[in-house]
């Protein structure tokens, strides 16, 4: 849509302002034990270029736990909290600064199942708040394998606005190509003004090519090596009876850390809690790799071993998905791979078959 | 019964019905007068009262709990109190390292003719519950409408004791972190190959466990070998941490009928729970010990190996080893972690606890690696009634970490693969290992040394301490 050339601290003061006129601003960041998205209050505690964060930014949008009923039993009647009214101005505007291109395509993969009717008013409520703006990578992790899944370091698949750093050669300090892809992304920048640089010609289609192919060339060698996952989805459901998948998925334990860490797994359960007086539904998030997934009431089970439900992972990523939208569900940022407690390679099992 | 309760304090008495109950009935039949904060619930027996009750109790706002019965030997069901006994012994010391206020929680043996002790019991109880400052008890509550449910109380607010568990884990792996000398890696994998192809063609085993390398150099994978000629997959090396015997209870591997195993030392002592425990037969199993120096992930050497003592599996039929080892650190990190936390006030502990908890995810990645964790369904999973929130909220996961440690008490060998896989990096090995120290001191009892030897929890003395009840 429109890009231009930005110092380092201008996107700095930028983002200040931002978080001075009470906007929430999630960045990557460690917190000691994991590293995940977490708000920040002032620009101090942003470090840019950080590792890909171990837990995607999807409990921003569709969080963990979510009441999505609340009521009360007053004479034996039910009466529902009208608090609980979930539209597009019950939410605070949120900025997500510095994902990853991967975390951001995963928003094409989560609002392809939230906002396609029926509705998810309560992922739509915070969708509609939520401004993206990605990072290109510079910290790529031995598990990731991005462009195997059509993207890249520099895809700007998702993000409302992307940043790309220049190779510096200017003693200025840092630049980078700033690049606004969404109605959504010229809104922020119309309300919140960045300051370009001065001396800032039109910069051509071709030139901003040119540095994303730079940039995508200097570490593509520390990811795993290009294969098309994209294509050929038809070669997994052939295999579906394939006798690999009793020896890949015997060896699952079945827990939901893949689904969990996973920045497109949408899959939630609906259950009722209690306490203080007061009844939930809460909306909590499932894993097909769990038992009780798709058990029936009956007792019986479509899935009754590992090896059914971690087939059902593989191809709901790499085919089911890919037939309806076009672009698969996986994109390529192998959290999975990296907390599988029995190190199962996504990466691996999806290549056995192209 | 006295009407004044001026605190407006709760407390749920969990009583058996042959003894407690009737002392209470004696009370108020004798018209003895007593504190009315008592909300009794009556039970065949004691043994029956699980401690998730308790829990469940403590969520439900109560601000203390008494657990009466029998007196020792009194038991309508001769052993039930017994049982008990030993299982509160060990829920109390377990509530106590997390930071419970032990004057919440009691026990005490009233009799059917007791009403006068009853009433004594009950004013003694009441009155340790009023002397606690702060007034209501605040327990891992989720409610908290502004931020949709979920309470941050405790979320990212790192303490000063997880500051210093962290130093401490962090100068003991960096003080101990030398590469073992392992060079014999390869030679090993040769003879672990040779037998197991020896063993699947000559029929003595139908499928083999072992771990076999993955795209990653420093990582490995389990794999099930049913093929002889597929065996050269198997590899041995320094990056084998997964604990093995985990797959021995599952259907489709038991449905393979004889399994060969590949186990370390620690992984051994798991089999000896399981064969107790009567989840596997000794017989379908043939276990390959391997001589195991120590094991890394991301290029550190486990904490469970600092503190390994003995590096020969307790239990195999077959043991490939180089040569005699010599490696004995035997520093125990996580003892010294125990030992900060227990010096530490109690709302430090609970603080501690409630931050550790507050970071789980319910991913239930800590149950599906245990080797003890076979429960068909687990108790997590039943909402009829629903004895844990499954939402991942202070109070759920609260009571999912606490039972779960508790339900592996006496049977936890220490593997340490909970803590290990956890993503959020709880640390449920000191827990486990928390509560294996108490079995130990309590009951003489260590985990997988023995087969003959009954697990704590299952059996009795009729002389088992029993301070703690009044």
């Amino acid at each position: 849509m429109k890009a231009f050339i930005v110092e380092e601290k201008n996107i700095l003061n930028w983002l200040s302002k931002l978080l001075q006129s009470n906007i929430k601003v999630y960045v990557p960041k460690n917190v000691e034990d994991y590293s995940s998205y977490e708000q920040i209050e002032q620009i101090e505690d942003l470090v840019l270029h950080q590792k890909r964060p171990e837990f995607s930014f999807k409990n921003i949008l569709f969080p963990q736990t979510e009441s999505v009923l609340e009521y009360t039993i007053e004479k034996n009647w039910v009466k529902t909290n009208p608090d609980l009214n979930y539209n597009s101005t019950s939410e605070e505007k949120t900025i997500i600064f510095g994902a990853p291109p991967c975390d951001c395509a995963s928003i094409i993969a989560l609002n392809h199942v939230f906002l396609s009717e029926p509705i998810d008013i309560f992922y739509k409520s915070k969708f509609d708040n939520v401004y993206i703006i990605g990072l290109a990578c510079t910290n790529p992790e031995p598990e990731c394998f991005c462009t195997s899944v059509g993207s890249s370091m520099t895809s700007t698949k998702g993000s409302d606005i992307f940043l790309t750093p220049l190779s510096s050669k200017s003693n200025s300090g840092k630049e980078y190509l700033v690049e606004v892809i969404t109605t959504k992304g010229m809104e922020l920048l119309k309300d919140y003004e960045l300051q370009v640089q001065k001396s800032n010609k039109k910069i051509t289609k071709n030139a901003i090519e040119e540095i994303k192919r730079k940039h995508d060339s200097k570490y593509e060698s520390q990811i795993l090596p290009k294969k098309d996952f994209t294509q050929n989805n038809q070669t997994l459901s052939e295999n579906f009876y394939s006798k690999d998948w009793e020896e890949i998925g015997i060896t699952c334990f079945g827990c939901g850390v893949c689904a969990y860490v996973c920045p497109t797994c949408t899959c939630y359960d609906l259950v009722d809690e209690y306490e203080s007086g007061c009844f939930r539904r809460c909306k909590n998030w499932d894993s097909c790799g769990f038992a009780n997934f798709t058990l029936h009431a009956s007792g019986h089970n479509p899935r009754p071993t590992q090896i059914e439900r971690y087939r059902q992972r593989i191809l709901h990523k790499f085919t089911y998905f890919t037939e309806q939208v076009g672009m698969t569900m996986c994109v390529g940022c192998g959290r999975c791979t990296k907390f599988c407690p029995v190190h199962k390679d996504i990466y691996e099992v999806r290549s056995r078959w192209i | 019964m006295n009407t004044q309760n001026q605190n407006n304090i709760k407390i749920a008495a969990f009583v058996c019905n042959w003894c407690s109950y009737a002392g209470a009935d004696s009370a108020g039949t004798s018209r003895l007068q007593y504190d009315d904060s008592i909300r009794i619930i009556r039970f065949p027996c004691t043994g029956r009262i699980d401690p998730i009750f308790i829990i469940k109790a403590f969520e439900t706002e109560v601000d203390g709990v008494l657990v009466s019965g029998c007196h020792p030997g009194d038991c309508h069901y001769s052993t039930g109190n017994f049982y008990a006994r030993r299982r509160f012994n060990v829920f109390r010391s377990l509530m106590e390292f997390i930071g419970l206020d032990l004057r919440r929680l009691h026990f005490s043996w009233v009799s059917a003719a007791e009403g006068a002790k009853w009433a004594n019991v009950v004013n003694k109880v009441s009155s340790e519950v009023k002397s606690i400052p702060n007034g209501k008890f605040k327990w891992a509550l989720t409610y908290h409408k502004k931020n949709n449910g979920q309470n941050t109380e405790h979320k990212n607010k790192k303490t000063e004791l997880s500051k210093k568990i962290k130093n401490l884990y962090e100068s003991f792996i960096k003080e101990y972190n030398k590469p073992f000398p392992y060079e014999k890696e390869n030679t090993l994998t040769e003879q672990l190959r040779t037998l197991a192809k020896n063993l699947l063609v000559n029929n003595k085993v139908n499928a083999i466990i072992g771990y076999k390398s993955s795209n990653f150099e420093k990582l490995t994978t389990p794999v099930v070998i049913t093929n002889p000629e597929s065996v050269n997959q198997l590899v041995w090396n320094r990056y084998c941490v997964n604990n093995l015997t985990s797959y021995l209870t599952r259907p489709k591997i038991k449905k393979l009928g004889k399994i060969g195993i590949v186990v370390k030392a620690c992984d051994s002592k798991s089999i000896i729970g399981l064969i107790q425990e009567n989840q596997i037969n000794r017989d379908d199993i043939f276990i390959i010990g391997i001589q195991c120096d120590g094991v890394l992930e991301n290029e550190k050497i486990l904490e469970k190996c600092l503190s390994c003592s003995n590096r020969i599996p307790v239990i195999k039929n077959e043991y490939i080893y180089d040569k005699e080892i010599e490696i004995k650190l035997n520093v125990n990190v996580i003892d010294e972690a125990i030992k900060l936390i227990e010096n530490s006030s109690i709302e430090e502990r609970w603080n501690f606890w409630q931050e550790e908890f507050s970071r789980c995810i319910r991913c239930y990645a800590c149950r599906t690696v245990c080797p003890f964790c076979y429960c068909e369904t687990c108790i997590t999973d039943k909402h009829r009634p629903q004895w844990i929130s499954p939402s991942a909220s202070p109070k759920g996961n609260f009571s999912w970490n606490l039972i779960r440690a508790f339900h592996l008490s006496g049977r936890c060998i220490g593997c340490n693969e909970c803590s290990r896989v956890c993503p959020v990096n709880i640390h449920l090995d000191i827990l486990n290992r928390k509560i294996a120290l108490e079995i130990k001191k309590e009951f003489e009892y260590e985990a997988g040394v023995s087969i003959d030897v009954s697990p704590p929890l299952t059996t009795y003395r009729p002389d088992d301490s029993q301070e703690f009840i009044l």
